[in-house]
């Protein structure tokens, strides 16, 4: 009887299963770092100024679709223009909010990222080739830095383009990213001409399908 | 006879033996969970995994093939509060193991396998910049593990430690405070030293 009843109640909690959306919701996360500059230069970014980021994956969700033993993901973050920065004298903080910017990122097979010097440079080829996984616009982006130069940002994104823009319920919103920022004066390690040092995540919110079984299929779990 | 012109030129060999083309950058990326104590006094502790994967190098060789490489701090004490608060004393190890992937919900799973680095984090400061989002910068000490002579001694000393921090529930795990997503690298690239003979070093001259 027992028996009977525990079959009943798991093949009602497997028919709600079922009767739920071919799609569901999940955040597929990638590890990035990088390095970032600024037209001008940080800390002091004034108001027109430009900053751009380039970086490479180190990890991510095998949602994703791509195997880093084969292809290298590297990022282009560029375009995000400076509204100027707000020093707050109590914490010691600067903040800085920037508007437009796009992100795109990419696979890679060729492997071949190579920050060089002095950017934008003739290196910054090899963070845009490859197929488009995710291309996106900014609908925010904000930089904070501490008096040692430790610092941190965050941004929203909408979905546009890319393999895995597809995957975003309806590209608005589609995906946000943090991280952290440092500069030479908080112990970084930059090559010449970067600004900033990033290290941070990537988060896709995603509709991934789910898997569709007969009631026959079902059922033959159970028996 | 060897003149001490000679002498000065192989003494001059042997140093820059020590030393070759190296990567413009190296370090150990992690992503990590962290506990962080309520009051000063307390220690802050952090699980995590290198993450590298193949796609930065590493100071030292790693296989992540076959191995995967994590790291621990522990006992990390809070000194002081404030906007930036400020810790000292930790211990930090860099595991190497190929028996239990790491699982957050069993932290002992992150401090099995061979220490390859040990050290201390001399200091550090964390930062909120809002209630989400915030970083840190610290300075790491080596001084052992199973690898710490592939390391100069000079060059063991002042690691970089830095870090963004979240507090999202997207990449915080359930049971921890913070998600930590940072590095720890070299003030100079790490090379590895290049042991020749005294006959190749002299046939070289």
């Amino acid at each position: 009887m027992f028996r009977w009843f525990t079959r009943i109640a798991a093949l009602a909690v497997v028919l709600s299963l079922v009767a739920a959306p071919a799609m569901a919701q999940t955040v597929l996360l990638m590890d990035y770092s990088g390095f970032g500059w600024e037209t001008g230069g940080i800390p002091h970014s004034v108001a027109g100024d430009v900053l751009s980021i380039s970086a490479v994956a180190v990890a991510l969700d095998p949602l994703f679709g791509v195997d880093l033993g084969v292809s290298e993901v590297t990022i282009y973050i560029t375009g995000l223009v400076s509204g100027g920065e707000t020093f707050d004298p109590v914490s010691g903080f600067t903040f800085i909010g920037y508007t437009g910017g796009t992100i795109e990122v990419y696979d890679d097979p060729s492997k071949d990222h190579d920050w060089g010097v002095l950017p934008p440079n003739t290196q910054l080829s090899t963070f845009t080739n490859g197929a488009l996984l995710l291309q996106g616009n900014f609908t925010d982006f904000t930089l904070v830095l501490n008096s040692a130069g430790a610092g941190s940002y965050q941004g929203n994104i909408d979905g546009v383009g890319g393999t895995v823009a597809q995957l975003c319920n309806g590209g608005a919103n589609c995906a946000y990213t943090f991280g952290g920022a440092f500069t030479k004066g908080a112990g970084a390690q930059l090559p010449n001409g970067y600004d900033l040092q990033i290290d941070g995540t990537l988060e896709v919110d995603a509709a991934v399908p789910t898997e569709n079984l007969s009631f026959g299929a079902i059922k033959a779990l159970y028996e | 006879m060897l003149d001490m012109k000679r002498i000065a030129i192989i003494s001059l060999a042997f140093c820059v033996i020590a030393v070759g083309p190296a990567s413009a950058q190296q370090y150990f990326d992690f992503n990590a969970q962290v506990l962080v104590p309520n009051t000063v006094g307390g220690n802050l502790t952090l699980y995590g995994v290198i993450n590298n994967n193949g796609q930065v190098d590493t100071p030292l060789p790693l296989d992540f093939a076959n191995f995967e490489y994590t790291i621990v701090v522990t006992n990390l004490n809070l000194l002081a509060t404030g906007f930036t608060q400020q810790y000292a004393g930790g211990t930090v190890v860099i595991y190497e193991d190929a028996a239990t992937p790491g699982d957050y919900t069993a932290p002992a799973t992150f401090s099995d396998g061979v220490a390859l680095l040990s050290g201390s984090l001399v200091s550090l400061g964390r930062t909120m910049f809002t209630s989400s989002m915030g970083s840190v910068s610290g300075s790491v000490d080596w001084s052992g593990g199973s690898r710490i002579d592939e390391i100069a001694p000079a060059d063991r000393l002042g690691w970089s430690f830095l870090s963004g921090i979240s507090t999202r529930s997207t990449v915080t795990q359930p049971g921890y405070d913070e998600n930590w997503d940072g590095k720890t690298e070299p003030q100079v690239p790490i090379v590895p030293t290049d042991e020749s003979s005294w006959g190749e070093v002299k046939s070289q001259y």
